[in-house]
């Protein structure tokens, strides 16, 4: 139920999360979206069970080789299993990406919930947003991991800042409109404490679009942490990620191109199949949600 | 209409204070201190306390943001700790491969997706269409370094038809100079262009139900001129503003496809600056850059009150 917001609530008779659910998986690119996301996330919940050795085992001796029996996709420069690092990489976007899309979600929603609501604050914080929007992402996330060392911490703060306002701005939109909705001024009327009105009446109304923002905002992350990393600052370099695998990689680019496209493949069926996913959701859970991005 | 523009250029200056104030901020609190990084390591403390003095470093932070400020708005944007340089000498030393590749972008991404887009929209659910949509999805989803390495592959290592990484000035002439900057500019494109395409393609399929379309056609309007006379031009507002949002696209995509073709422009400047923790070049660049994004997309607001007589605020 928490699922919908109360105008689409009052419609069906039935159960209609239920409904709502089977219209979803009806759509085409929920079905291969999800299907694609699916898959990546149990390669990566069942790496070490997937006929994988340890992604990080350097072996001198086994530098460069072709893909043969024990290495299915060949060695790395270090002589380390490519089809294990390409396994135990989806590891490290995933969780890059829903970090990344949690986190922003949950600052944003804080921000604009309560930005929306009290108009005093709203004209400082939107300025301070559009100063934010007003840096290209992709510098400011550079910008903010130079700063220290790197790490899985670093990168996630790193790409959720910039997508803070993002957030705020779809937050804030949905609160201006549903505010002047009569229910909520009912709320308002029969004195129900603001606190309760923004968390039972206005923030239920945010999470069908937020969901779909979501998805957006964890295949951005994706994308920015494989582009940090392929640039060296980025993830550490002894972990296992799609971007430092194509970093690494294409110094050897023109001899051996497997390095690099056997991580990219990986690295852009994922951000697709959540690409479509989000695509798909934004079209069955609310026909309106496009018009507030 | 006066009173719009004033309006409209007075917001950019909030805009571009908090950039500057969250620029400064960013790396005049990082952890690590330049005044140690320049000394190096063997140097005493008295060496380092030197250094810091000459840099303003013992300042209170408000006192080292105005002087900051104010050199800022005179252009000097300091030097770079480790060549000396002035950062204004190293970004115009840069700028021509960086300028070069973006303008071969926009002009190759706004020439194929206002076209592609409008057919599209005027077709909707037509082969051509879906294609579109079905490209569009792929275009979002690959990182433009990863098509960089595609074309790379088919185009340079393959075919042969283009160098595999630099850059050549137009100095040398204009042939070699576009020869080098095409595969970037593709690449770079791509994103922008579906982009744009897709929004073409939204805003004239809106258009197409509107009543002054079916007015047109029942006046004989030929179909080719109703979709771009009438359609096109009603929907221009929208495209004009995803070109100017598209921009942050290009910018981020610079710093990436420079390092891929390995041209020697701005973005390679600021991935080196960040890689050697060079504080004064990584801001004057995203200053510089966020400077024209905002600037750019006031040119396009102000363009488009000055040009549609329907924008009145």
């Amino acid at each position: 139920m928490t699922l919908l917001s109360p105008a689409q609530a009052d419609e069906g008779p039935r159960n209609p999360l239920l409904g709502l659910a089977a219209q979803a998986l009806r759509h085409p690119s929920v079905l291969i979206g999800g299907f694609i996301v699916a898959a990546i996330v149990i390669m990566a919940a069942a790496a070490p069970w997937l006929g994988t050795v340890d992604p990080v085992r350097i072996n001198p001796a086994m530098r460069l080789k072709p893909p043969s029996d024990p290495f299915w996709f060949g060695t790395d420069l270090f002589g380390r299993d490519i089809y294990s690092r390409v396994v135990y990489g989806a590891r490290s976007s995933l969780m890059v990406g829903v970090s990344v899309a949690a986190c922003a979600i949950v600052f944003g929603v804080a921000i604009g919930l309560v930005t929306g609501y009290f108009r005093g604050l709203d004209v400082v914080v939107m300025r301070v947003m559009d100063g934010l929007m007003a840096i290209p992402t992709f510098l400011l996330a550079i910008a903010l991991v130079s700063l220290t060392r790197a790490s899985v911490g670093t990168v996630v703060v790193a790409l959720t800042i910039p997508e803070i306002p993002r957030v705020v701005r779809l937050v804030r939109s949905v609160v201006l409109t549903v505010r002047e909705e009569s229910y909520v001024e009912a709320a308002i009327s029969v004195g129900t404490p603001t606190p309760l009105i923004l968390l039972r009446h206005i923030l239920p109304s945010t999470i069908a679009p937020l969901l779909v923002l979501g998805t957006y905002v964890c295949a951005q992350a994706i994308l920015v942490e494989a582009a940090l990393s392929f640039l060296g600052t980025g993830l550490p370099p002894e972990i296992s990620s799609w971007g430092n695998m194509i970093s690494e990689g294409r110094t050897f680019f023109q001899v051996m191109p497997r390095l690099v496209f056997l991580p990219s493949l990986f690295l852009a069926l994922t951000v697709l199949g959540i690409n479509l996913l989000g695509d798909g959701l934004r079209d069955t859970l609310d026909p309106r949600i496009a018009k507030r991005m | 209409m006066l009173a719009f523009l004033a309006k409209r250029m007075l917001a950019v200056i909030p805009v571009m204070a908090i950039v500057a104030i969250v620029v400064f901020l960013l790396l005049r609190l990082s952890p690590g201190d330049p005044a140690l990084v320049i000394a190096g390591d063997n140097a005493d403390a008295e060496a380092v306390q030197r250094i810091r003095v000459a840099l303003g470093l013992d300042q209170p932070l408000v006192t080292q943001f105005w002087v900051w400020l104010r050199n800022m708005l005179s252009g000097d944007l300091g030097a770079s700790i480790f060549s000396k340089l002035p950062v204004t000498d190293l970004i115009l030393q840069r700028a021509e491969p960086t300028l070069s590749l973006a303008l071969a972008t926009m002009v190759f991404a706004i020439s194929v997706a206002i076209p592609l887009g409008t057919i599209a929209g005027a077709t909707a659910g037509s082969w051509l269409d879906r294609s579109l949509m079905a490209v569009s999805v792929v275009g979002f989803s690959l990182p433009a370094f990863v098509l960089g390495y595609c074309m790379i592959y088919v185009f340079a290592l393959q075919l042969g038809w283009a160098p595999v990484q630099g850059f050549t000035s137009i100095s040398k002439g204009f042939l070699p100079f576009l020869h080098s900057i095409a595969l970037p500019a593709l690449t770079l494109g791509l994103a922008y262009m579906v982009l744009i395409a897709r929004i073409t393609r939204a805003s004239v399929l809106e258009m197409m139900g509107e009543d002054f379309i079916r007015t047109a056609r029942a006046k004989g309007v030929v179909e080719r001129l109703v979709v771009t006379h009438h359609a096109l031009r009603n929907a221009a507002i929208p495209i004009l503003t995803i070109i100017g949002i598209g921009v942050a696209l290009l910018i981020s995509g610079v710093v990436v496809i420079e390092t891929v073709f390995n041209i020697p422009g701005i973005g390679r400047l600021v991935v080196d600056a960040i890689l050697k923790r060079d504080y004064p070049v990584i801001q004057g660049v995203i200053l510089l850059f966020s400077a024209v994004y905002v600037l750019i997309n006031l040119a396009i607001d102000v363009g488009y009150a000055l040009l549609d007589p329907r924008v009145r605020y």
